[in-house]
């Protein structure tokens, strides 16, 4: 699949082309939508949101880079879905899954938006198979048997390596003065 | 501060993990669904159009048969400026009108940086009244939809209390943060700012929306959802602190806004707040706004214009 072709179609407005992106990842959109509204949404609101995903592809098509199409439907598919839970009033899967750092106040975003950059580098730093045990669980929220079947491990292993990407993260905030080692936990 | 692990992994590189299988029925139904949407969403704009076309053609027969002035569909236009400073005097700005003119406004409340927006059109606006259909936590205090005799200012009694069907006027979170320090002239407690404030401005006369510290680079997006022409600005605050009662501290703290302005209402929506622009637009967009059908007639005898903040402030 040329997908730089395809998007410069669709931007001229070519539902042939969109319908050959639809058929080549939609069945990647399914699963990250589903490893976060189900349960408790039936199958039908999984492809309300799939749908949901290319339809933003459509409206955003002049602002996708075609070398990181996965990485856009992975975001917008996040969203979509987190918005569909968040909608019908449902908790988010992993939002008890939290570093706690004594830092408040007015600075609050921009300290949030440094955490987040530190955070994508402390994950682009681990080995594999950690990084990708981290993105599958953190990121397109895959369960822990299914990223330890995905990969030929066990699960055990995959908690274990998880929890090491975890560890890493939070030095790598504190050392870049995100929190203190006393309260981030 | 919490940070969720998901939250802080935004937009991340997972170009090389594959997941999910090929499901050719799936494919095709969400095909099947999109190419309806995307049908679906251009027949409106084709029969908005032809309605527009019969109502003013039916319009224009009745002001030939009966010679009355009726109601005609019109259209409201926005535009956007920043405004510079004007050297003469304190607090006031200096405006580009349609003509290419130079206005002074005095705005009142001086910042480094304002943004103005001219909103007019043909026809007086209508009122509105708005049912918010998401937020992300209750309101603390709100005004429910005006009375039929047209008042704008009135409020309800205090024992009344809203139900799920109410429609507004105005909304807003003004719950208490955790205080951040004390003002700079030891005057009260400073705390993060209002969480949210939904509320309608109109497309009066000369009336100019003026947005104080922000710039045309604050504009993070700019955008038309259907009847909407959609302004998203981040807006930057600076806040002078003593946050132990002792030195001052200058930090910069942000307001968000959405702006909805209607092109065939004459209404603007401002959602604004130090939520996140994308929580506040999440608002909007689950947002339901219905006009009551009451035209809305603010006299400006002098013909000046008329600068009015949109800023949400907490004093």
């Amino acid at each position: 699949m040329d997908e730089k072709e395809l998007l410069r179609r669709i931007r001229k407005g070519d539902t042939d082309a969109l319908q050959q992106i639809i058929d080549g990842y939609s069945g990647y959109v399914y699963a990250i939508v589903k490893n976060i509204i189900q349960p408790p949404l039936q199958p039908e609101d999984i492809e309300e949101v799939v749908s949901d995903v290319f339809l933003r592809l459509w409206e955003k098509a002049e602002t996708v880079d075609a070398d990181r199409l996965r990485s856009w439907l992975a975001a917008v598919t996040r969203n979509r879905a987190k918005d569909k839970l968040r909608a019908l009033h449902l908790s988010l899967p992993l939002e008890e899954d939290v570093l706690d750092c004594a830092v408040e106040g007015p600075e609050e975003d921009a300290l949030r938006r440094e955490a987040g950059r530190i955070a994508r580098e402390a994950v682009g730093s681990l080995p594999e198979p950690d990084r990708s045990i981290f993105l599958r669980f953190y990121y397109l929220y895959q369960k822990t048997g299914d990223i330890a079947a995905a990969l030929h491990m066990k699960p055990a292993a995959v908690r274990a390596r998880l929890s090491r990407g975890r560890e890493r993260l939070k030095a790598m905030l504190e050392e870049r003065g995100i929190g203190h080692e006393a309260a981030c936990h | 501060m919490k940070l969720p692990v998901t939250e802080l992994l935004e937009d991340c590189n997972v170009e090389y993990i594959a997941l999910g299988t090929p499901d050719a029925a799936m494919a095709d139904r969400v095909k099947a669904r999109v190419l309806n949407e995307l049908a679906h969403r251009r027949k409106p704009r084709i029969l908005r159009l032809r309605r527009r076309l019969r109502m003013t053609l039916l319009v224009a027969a009745v002001l030939l048969l009966f010679g009355t002035v009726a109601y005609a569909a019109g259209l409201f236009r926005v535009e956007a400026q920043e405004l510079t400073p004007d050297g003469e005097s304190p607090q006031t700005w200096l405006l580009h009108d349609q003509s290419g003119d130079e206005v002074s406004l005095f705005v009142g409340d001086r910042s480094e940086r304002a943004l103005a927006f001219s909103f007019s059109g043909d026809t007086p606006p209508h009122e509105v009244e708005f049912r918010p259909g998401w937020l992300p936590e209750d309101p603390t205090f709100w005004l429910p939809e005006s009375q039929p005799n047209g008042d704008l200012f009135g409020t309800p009694p205090w024992d009344w209390a809203p139900g799920e069907d109410d429609w507004y006027r105005y909304l807003i979170d003004d719950r208490e943060r955790e205080a951040i320090g004390t003002w700079t002239d030891g005057d009260g407690q400073v705390d993060s700012g209002i969480p949210y404030l939904i509320v309608a401005e109109y497309a009066y006369e000369k009336q100019i929306l003026v947005l104080n510290g922000a710039g045309a680079e604050d504009i993070v997006k700019h955008e038309v959802w259907e009847d909407y022409e959609v302004y998203e600005i981040r807006c930057a605050k600076d806040i002078y602190l003593r946050p132990d009662g002792e030195a001052e501290q200058h930090v910069q703290s942000y307001e968000n806004y959405v702006l909805l302005f209607s092109r065939s209402g004459g209404y603007m929506i401002n959602i604004g707040g130090s939520l996140p622009l994308d929580t506040l637009e999440h608002i909007a967009r689950e947002l339901e706004v219905r006009d009551t059908g009451r035209e809305l007639i603010y006299p400006n005898p002098s013909g000046d214009y008329r600068p009015n903040l949109i800023n949400i402030v907490r004093g």
